[in-house]
């Protein structure tokens, strides 16, 4: 019983926490006009970024107009840059949780919703199919 | 030993509690981290600097919690089934998402959104971003759990290597993070080194090994002796400094007091040897304290058997400085060795005087007569006043007590058969010093040896043969399985009491000669001295070679062609004589008028074989051969 009491408060406690603070960090950007996708990689990580990006570049050339590609590298040298572009597109929080799990895509809607999140090396069909429903997500 | 066994049941019970305190230290982390992604709370969400997905976080958050539960709360049937169920979907949805990654798949399945706030930039989802690596370690962790909970039986604790296995992978990314390799690459993404969840992964299968401490290697760190304690020294210095070190570094970072790369190359280094330094450290002592201890008591074992010399004789029962047990002549009063019948002077008979019979031992024993002596020692009838039992005491005997390796190898004597718990092995109740002298309180048996039935009755039917034999034969059986080899079976160490229903059980006596397999103790039963008795003695015994339980079934061999014919197998003229027909002489045939059955004729002669390998391989195969004779000749 008192277990159960603890185990209930403390699904509470997170509940209260998460619906008091997660106010403050609603999504404050909202000016894109397009669906994105931001690739966050590592110039020191040279086999799992190095499938992904010619992917990404790949998909782009085929869908010139219809998103925004966002490449983030999150190396040591170039983290502040990236944080900056980061801020701008209104994607920083993406950056500063998912820096270190690259390689690693967001599919972002033009509402600046993150619909998808792709960890690792996937053929080019997952990024579209992604990619096409950000695409019809309004 | 009883003490040793009370000390190993509250060291485990120790770290049944720290596994509990483990799994709670994990959960409450992991909690933190969770908290941390649903309130966005950055130093939460990045503990060491780096970050713990919330996937991740979240199962270790309930891992932690079960685990926990196991150490404090009573078990029950729902809560067991309640917690395997849980803990099999986590494990099989973490073993789902490493094949995702390996095999670059996109399973919707594995993406449960768990956000209570649907304005989140990114949705928070189970299992959600998992590299293949962690999502493995993750999955071989929940495997480690079920099966130290299902597989109970198992001789090999498979859990526990794969938990070694899940804490050794995980020791890769806290070392390079030591070290200052903050990458860790692999084929299917690169991740900066995932330190916070390598140490909760090493704490949860910490936690997992200490939970079932009795089980497997880890009843090695329940030792109470000195490399158990050098090991669990070693472990918690390895627990509390590993993250230390990479807490000191990441702070260090930070501050600016080092910079990465001085982080890396001095910094690093210095911590991996400050680790090895503690952890050899303690291994050292452990050695170089066993040594001292070992020396200590083999002095203070020699010390004490010099210490009770002639003048503080008058003072004690007469244990050592002067014979207890001396043969006396009534007329010139001169006292003589026991063994002597007629007095050298006066030419009559001598009487026999023993100083030890009617006296009281520590206070409990009351010595009733004198029983016999053997090679080393004097056997004695006591009775425990106390307990009002009839027991035997044996003595060492006094011109071995001033010998340091006798009085180890009668304490040895005691250690074997302290060890043996069975009806027909003799056991000890307790093995002490008295006044300088080593004794050993066993049971006494009523009855005859072996030995004085074939001295009276020639020798003993097939039946009456097979019916001891299996009986002996059991008991070493027994013997063999704790790895003590007797190596001096002979009819007068085996002891036959009747039984109220005409039938006789037998026992085996004087482990004198017991060579425990497992123990280090060369110095006393190395190979190239031989023991035994020549007549029953093995070839590898008499060529002073390596021995093993086999020697036993030889000896044994020995005893049932002797019951069987009447005669030893081998006889010669001297001591060295024997030896050579042990080693290469040919085995008489059983006469056709003994009306030896052919099976146990040819059970006997592969028993006496030269070469070990040659003869029955264990003593349960003797059993069973003797099982089968005895149903045909019943």
């Amino acid at each position: 019983m008192k277990l159960k009491r603890i185990l209930a408060l403390l699904i509470c406690c997170v509940l209260a926490i998460s619906t008091f603070l997660s106010k403050s960090v609603s999504a404050q950007d909202g000016q894109g006009q397009s669906a994105m996708i931001v690739l966050i990689y590592d110039t020191h990580c040279k086999t799992a970024c190095e499938l992904v990006r010619p992917i990404m570049k790949e998909i782009k050339g085929e869908m010139k107009d219809c998103f925004t590609f966002v490449e983030l590298d999150s190396s040591q040298e170039k983290l502040v840059e990236s944080q900056k572009t980061a801020k701008e597109l209104g994607v920083h929080s993406f950056l500063a949780d998912y820096a270190q799990f690259v390689p690693i895509v967001g599919v972002f809607t033009a509402k600046k919703k993150c619909i998808k999140v792709i960890q690792g090396p996937k053929s080019k069909d997952i990024y579209m199919a992604a990619l096409q429903k950000a695409l019809q997500c309004k | 030993m009883q003490v040793a066994e009370k000390e190993r049941k509250h060291l485990a019970a120790r770290f049944k509690k720290i596994s509990g305190i483990a799994g709670g230290i994990v959960g409450l982390l992991s909690f933190l981290v969770v908290l941390g992604w649903y309130a966005d709370i950055e130093i939460f969400k990045h503990p060491f600097g780096t970050s713990v997905a919330f996937g991740v976080a979240l199962v270790y958050f309930v891992l932690g919690c079960i685990i926990a539960v196991d150490a404090f709360v009573p078990e029950s049937k729902p809560l067991r089934i309640a917690k395997l169920i849980v803990v099999s979907v986590l494990s099989s949805m973490a073993a789902a998402k490493c094949v995702e990654g390996v095999i670059g798949a996109d399973w919707e399945v594995l993406s449960l959104n768990l956000s209570f706030n649907s304005e989140r930039l990114v949705p928070l989802l189970y299992p959600g971003v998992m590299t293949p690596d962690t999502a493995l370690v993750q999955a071989l962790t929940g495997v480690t759990y079920l099966l130290m909970d299902v597989w109970k039986k198992a001789r090999v604790q498979v859990w526990q290597w794969i938990a070694v296995t899940v804490i050794a992978l995980c020791l890769v990314p806290v070392f390079g993070f030591i070290l200052g390799d903050t990458n860790l690459c692999s084929l299917w993404g690169c991740v900066r080194m995932p330190v916070a969840f390598a140490i909760t992964s090493i704490g949860l299968g910490f936690a997992m090994l200490a939970a079932r401490p009795e089980r497997g290697f880890t009843s090695a760190l329940i030792e109470p002796d000195l490399l158990g304690t050098a090991m669990r020294q070693s472990l918690f210095s390895a627990m509390i400094l590993l993250p230390l070190f990479a807490e000191a570094k990441a702070v260090f970072v930070h501050f600016g007091i080092f910079d990465e790369g001085l982080a890396k190359s001095g910094l690093g280094i210095a911590f991996m040897f400050v680790f090895l330094g503690t952890v050899m450290y303690q291994f050292v002592f452990a050695y170089k304290s066993e040594q001292n201890i070992r020396r200590n008591t083999e002095q203070r074992l020699q010390d004490l058997s010099h210490q009770f010399s002639q003048s503080q004789a008058e003072n004690t029962f007469g244990f050592s400085g002067k014979a207890w047990r001396v043969a006396k002549c009534s007329k010139c009063e001169k006292e003589f060795d026991s063994h002597t019948k007629i007095c050298p002077y006066d030419e009559i008979p001598l009487s026999i005087h023993d100083a030890l019979i009617g006296q009281m031992l520590e206070g409990r024993y009351l010595v009733l007569e004198f029983l016999g002596r053997g090679g080393m020692s004097t056997v004695y009838k006591v009775e425990h006043k106390i307990l009002s039992k009839v027991l035997a005491i044996k003595f060492l005997q006094q011109q071995f007590v001033s010998k340091g390796d006798s009085v180890l190898r009668f304490q040895r004597e005691g250690k074997a058969m302290a060890r043996l718990q069975h009806p027909n092995l003799c056991s000890v109740t307790e093995c002490s010093i008295i006044e300088g002298v080593p004794y050993l309180v066993m049971e006494f048996l009523q009855g005859m040896s072996l030995d004085e039935i074939l001295r009276e009755e020639k020798r003993l039917s097939a039946k009456r043969t097979v019916e001891i034999m299996i009986q002996v034969a059991d008991g070493l059986q027994h013997a063999h399985d704790e790895n003590i080899v007797h190596r001096d079976i002979k009819p007068s160490n085996i002891m036959m009491t009747p039984l109220d229903d005409g039938s006789e059980h037998a026992k085996v006596v004087d482990f004198g000669l017991a060579r425990i397999l497992d123990s280090d103790d060369q110095k006393l039963s190395q190979t190239g001295e031989a023991f035994g008795s020549p007549l029953y003695m093995s070839p590898e015994q008499c060529l002073g070679s390596a021995i093993d339980a086999r020697t036993d079934i030889y000896g044994l061999g020995c005893v049932i062609y002797e019951c069987l014919s009447g005669n030893v197998p081998f006889r010669g003229k001297s001591f060295m004589e024997t030896f050579n027909l042990h080693i290469s002489g040919e085995l008489k045939p059983f006469a056709k008028g003994l009306d030896v059955p052919p099976a146990l004729a040819q059970l006997v002669e592969r028993m006496l074989a030269k070469e070990a390998i040659d003869r029955p391989a264990s003593m349960t195969e003797v059993k069973e051969a003797l099982n089968a004779v005895m149903q045909k000749v019943s």
